[in-house]
């Protein structure tokens, strides 16, 4: 089996939430107007409130005999100007993720990755100012992914 | 610890009439292991806090000329004249370099980048000299403040001057010196001489220090400190910068040695109280 990294859990991760309709859709109720996005590391500086970003924290490999482990931290974090939906957001986030079998949402042949935890491990919040003034809530959580494959 | 002794009750004297048996002291043993788990916790938290200095990210404030370049710019050439009137009575250095900064090419289109004008230097880079003789530190090269360039040394060879971030930290007093202080508290060398040592860039990896270990009840543990104020936007990141983690990959990345380490300390005490399993290794695994 070919080896391969930690960009597919990205994929997979990002295609998990992304199949999660609740966390892009707007509804009626005004503190939930849907993500405007889904960026790794940082958003542009122009893109509408609230939006989702997230970031690669650690991916040391672990080898054993058989395969390869990847016990993968991720940050995930809601960036919104109402706390409100900030923490909505990052909850749909929590119930998307936690327990989910990621690696499941991409072909299994295309990484040979089997996903063996997703879970959160810590919760984040912080609060800023952007260029505008507007006092922006970010809110998350710290995801522990951990695959496994043959090689 | 096994130790041999009388029954208890009775005296070491040659007369006893019973065999020496052994006696565990279970009170000392509890103290050994304990002192050997912090001893491995000690060791571990110490790796971990070399690789999250290793991670952290340090601003380079000095100039390696390649700054343009990576920026997708390139500085205009001096002109032929302004070459030769560069040592020259009627244009001097300083007015060249802020012709310089003014006109920059990227690719064939002229502009004039914000950034790089702002950066560029308003005065001779050489003309900030706010402590003749003292010494500026970033890792282990030293540059002299009065000529903002480094003192050659083996290995890095090369004299690099402080870009204008660089200048503006120093200007700006935000450099630690050696003692943690502002720089501004200067301090007198032990030699009698007026030299300040200071520490310019690296403040978040120089203040990520180790506390403890301390034991509350049946747990033992160390902290990995980084009390720099800014250090949690470098790790977590914030909408304006994206994340540096440098913390939580140290303690990934060493999962598997804070065990270690502990089995390592256990081991060597089997090995001290006579408990070893011999050349097997130690009876923790």
């Amino acid at each position: 089996m070919t080896l391969t990294t930690t960009a597919p859990i990205k994929r997979a991760l990002v295609a998990t939430l992304r199949a999660n309709n609740a966390l892009s859709t707007a509804d009626d109720d005004p503190e939930h107007r849907g993500l405007s996005g889904f960026f790794e590391g940082l958003a542009p500086r122009k893109v509408n409130y609230p939006f989702l970003s997230y970031n690669l924290v650690a991916a040391p490999y672990e080898y054993d005999w058989s395969g390869l482990m990847l016990p993968t931290a991720f940050d995930v974090f809601i960036f919104s100007d109402n706390s409100v939906e900030a923490n909505n957001l990052d909850g749909l986030v929590l119930l998307t993720l936690q327990d989910a079998d990621i690696m499941d949402i991409l072909s299994p042949g295309e990484t040979g990755q089997t996903t063996l935890i997703c879970r959160r491990i810590a919760d984040l919040s912080s609060d800023d100012t952007d260029e505008e003034g507007h006092k922006i809530y970010q809110v998350g959580g710290t995801y522990s992914i951990w695959t496994q494959q043959s090689l | 610890m096994m130790r041999w002794g009388p029954n208890p009750g009775e005296g070491f004297g040659k007369s006893s009439p019973w065999p020496r048996v052994a006696v565990f002291d279970a009170e000392a043993w509890k103290a050994a292991v304990i002192a050997a788990v912090t001893t491995g916790v000690r060791v571990a938290a110490q790796k971990a806090e070399q690789s999250a200095k290793e991670d952290a990210p340090v601003r380079d404030v000095f100039r390696h000329g390649n700054a343009y370049r990576k920026r997708g710019l390139r500085r205009r050439p001096l002109t032929g004249a302004e070459k030769a009137s560069e040592h020259g009575v009627f244009l001097t250095r300083q007015i060249i370099e802020r012709s310089n900064a003014t006109i920059f090419t990227r690719g064939t289109r002229f502009r004039a980048d914000p950034y790089l004008r702002r950066a560029a230097p308003r005065k001779h880079p050489n003309a900030f000299n706010p402590v003749i003789g003292g010494r500026i530190r970033q890792g282990g090269r030293e540059v002299e403040h009065g000529k903002l360039r480094l003192f050659p040394e083996a290995g890095d060879p090369e004299n690099k001057t402080l870009h204008a971030r660089g200048r503006y930290e120093l200007s700006g007093k935000r450099a630690l010196t050696k003692t943690g202080k502002r720089m501004s508290a200067l301090y007198t060398s032990k030699a009698g001489g007026t030299v300040a040592t200071t520490t310019l860039g690296g403040r978040l990896r120089g203040e990520i220090h180790v506390e403890g270990p301390i034991q509350a009840g049946s747990i033992i543990a160390a902290k990995v400190v980084s009390p720099t104020y800014y250090a949690k936007y470098q790790e977590f990141g914030t909408r304006h910068n994206r994340a540096t983690p440098y913390m939580r990959p140290a303690v990934a990345k060493l999962r598997i040695s804070y065990r270690n380490e502990i089995v390592k300390a256990l081991n060597r005490l089997n090995t001290t109280s006579g408990l070893s399993r011999g050349s097997r290794g130690g009876m923790y695994q």
